[in-house]
């Protein structure tokens, strides 16, 4: 019988060795691909998630995790194709227009990935029309803006009052965070959520397509 | 106020600000207003919306030392408890455009610059900063900031003390010129990488040490010392030093990667600052930094999306109980906070004036 503990605990552990072996090993076993990932390989993210939320993880660990879960969904996307899958979610992000800073932004992307979602990514010191318009062609669940300047903040209500302004407000939920943004911040600017680090983005964003 | 009590009151600041780097018990400086946002250069990219690649040609210094100039001719030397002290250029990612990375203007409405990685291969990078070490003065970019101290020095440096300009170190440095999540992703494999990421930051690390330097001998001794950023003066070399990739490590990772080097950097300054911030996860370091390195002061920045600050007291009071302590106030509301507990704080701090609208 596969211990999925075992794989969890490969994730937790960042280790990108025995990661992608258990993987292997259960597949070779005929679990679906789906129940690895849900058994296996997410209550490794989640758990480390955790830890970071506590302060008991840092920044590396989270990203090694991520890199070991990246390495074993790659074995199981083939299975995952199959059996059609859906993503947990649609998610367009991008720093806003002013605001070059980015590793917030990938972090984000990073945490939402291993959870599932379908990211697209519009990069940095992308302006209010830039992000309208990929929300005007695509479906997304979720708009996610990040600034890490204060100077940059009001940017993202130039987003909001854009999305509002060309009709697509309704189309999508807008999730802020960044260095200088709080929660009444999002309030103020009428942002659906607001998440303090990457963690509770990945978490937020799941609680906000379940509404 | 005659100038006998100016004068008077400009000794009483000499001698608080020995204090504060004594770290003596109940030390308490305020700042003037802050004036961040009178930048000429930052004031100008914005006005004429300058976007895209910096580059060393697009600082006219004698244009930009004039501006500075007219910007502090009818300021007094004393902002609040501090003196008012000018840099050059502190919107200009200096170290980052020194060692080879892009620099990119946001322009209007942003007014910021940001570093991208250069255009070097990994491979090749110790050769390039080696070779950049040797020929530091041949680098336009520090050329640049060499004449712009001068230039400094000259119009205002009897007027007004001079500090360095906002300098970000090693750890900073290589997450620029790698990218930040390469720099990360190759701590993670010491056992590959170890020798090649402490060759950058070895070399890093000089070439930050000569530029604060630089800048230090072009600028006029004020008293008998110098300020840094904040205005205090000490006696002594002076610098204020900030590392913000320390948010993208564990403590594990910074002791092994960053602690030597700034250990480093503490012992080339008399007289040296390092900032942290609060929101994210950097504060984590601060004993094992009091404990193994010589700098001076700590400064935390009270970013508005972390802990509240009545969270963070125990570990403000317990980094204070060791360094003195610069408070970094964002808002009117953070400011009511420390306020409140500036008498439980042991030894020295100073923190800003925020708007209180």
């Amino acid at each position: 019988m596969f211990n999925f503990d075992e794989l969890t605990k490969a994730v937790v552990n960042g280790d990108s060795d025995a990661s992608p072996e258990l993987t292997k090993k259960a597949l070779q076993a005929g679990i679906p691909a789906t129940e690895i990932l849900d058994k296996g390989l997410l209550p490794g993210m989640e758990l480390i998630g955790k830890q970071f939320e506590k302060g008991e993880a840092f920044f590396p660990e989270l990203l090694a995790a991520a890199n070991t879960m990246k390495a074993a969904v790659a074995l199981l996307k083939p299975e995952l194709s199959k059996s059609k899958v859906p993503p947990a979610g649609k998610y367009i992000i991008g720093t806003v227009e002013g605001d070059a800073h980015d590793i917030g932004k990938n972090i984000v992307k990073m945490m939402l990935e291993q959870n599932g979602w379908e990211v697209t990514d519009l990069g940095t010191d992308v302006p209010a029309e830039k992000f309208c318009s990929a929300i005007e062609k695509g479906r997304f669940d979720i708009l996610g803006l990040s600034a890490l300047l204060t100077i940059t903040m009001p940017a993202m209500d130039d987003v909001i009052k854009a999305l509002k302004a060309a009709g697509l407000r309704n189309k999508v939920k807008v999730m802020v965070g960044g260095a200088p943004i709080t929660q009444s911040f999002a309030d103020q600017i009428g942002a659906d959520a607001y998440a303090k680090d990457a963690v509770e983005a990945a978490k937020k964003a799941k609680s906000l397509v379940r509404r | 106020m005659s100038k006998e009590e100016r004068l008077g009151k400009e000794t009483g600041v000499f001698q608080s600000h020995r204090h504060f780097w004594n770290n003596s018990p109940r030390t308490v400086l305020r700042t003037g207003p802050g004036r961040s946002g009178a930048d000429p250069l930052r004031v100008r990219i914005s006005d004429e919306n300058i976007k895209g690649e910096f580059t060393p040609e697009m600082v006219d210094v004698e244009k930009l030392v004039n501006d500075i100039a007219r910007t502090y001719q009818d300021l007094p030397l004393l902002n609040g408890d501090v003196f008012q002290c000018i840099s050059f250029a502190g919107v200009v990612p200096w170290m980052e455009a020194i060692i080879g990375c892009h620099i990119y203007s946001l322009g209007k409405g942003g007014a910021s610059m940001v570093a991208n990685p250069a255009n070097i291969e990994p491979s090749d990078l110790p050769q390039h900063l080696r070779s950049l070490l040797d020929n530091l003065n041949e680098n336009a970019w520090f050329k640049k900031l060499s004449d712009g101290y001068q230039a400094l020095a000259e119009v205002l440096g009897a007027k007004f003390p001079i500090a360095n300009t906002l300098m970000r170190g090693p750890g900073d440095m290589v997450g620029a010129l790698l990218s930040h999540e390469n720099f990360v992703g190759l701590m993670l494999k010491p056992a590959v990488n170890k020798d090649f990421l402490n060759e950058l930051l070895g070399l890093c690390a000089k070439i930050y040490i000569k530029t604060a330097k630089m800048q230090l001998e072009h600028s006029k001794e004020f008293k008998g010392g110098y300020c840094n950023g904040w205005g205090l003066w000490a006696p002594g070399l002076n610098v204020r030093h900030q590392d913000d990739e320390i948010a993208l490590l564990s403590p594990k990772l910074y002791n092994e990667f960053f602690l030597p080097y700034d250990i480093q950097e503490a012992n080339a300054f008399d007289y040296s600052t390092f900032g942290m911030h609060s929101g994210v996860m950097s504060l984590y370091n601060w004993r094992d930094f009091a404990k193994k390195t010589n700098f001076s002061a700590f400064e935390v920045a009270l970013d508005p999306n972390g802990p509240t600050v009545e969270n963070l007291m125990p570990t403000l009071l317990g980094m204070n109980s060791k360094k003195p302590l610069i408070l970094v106030i964002s808002n009117a509301e953070q400011a009511k906070v420390v306020e409140k507990h500036v008498g439980d704080f042991p030894g020295s701090i100073l923190y800003n004036e925020v708007s209180r609208s």
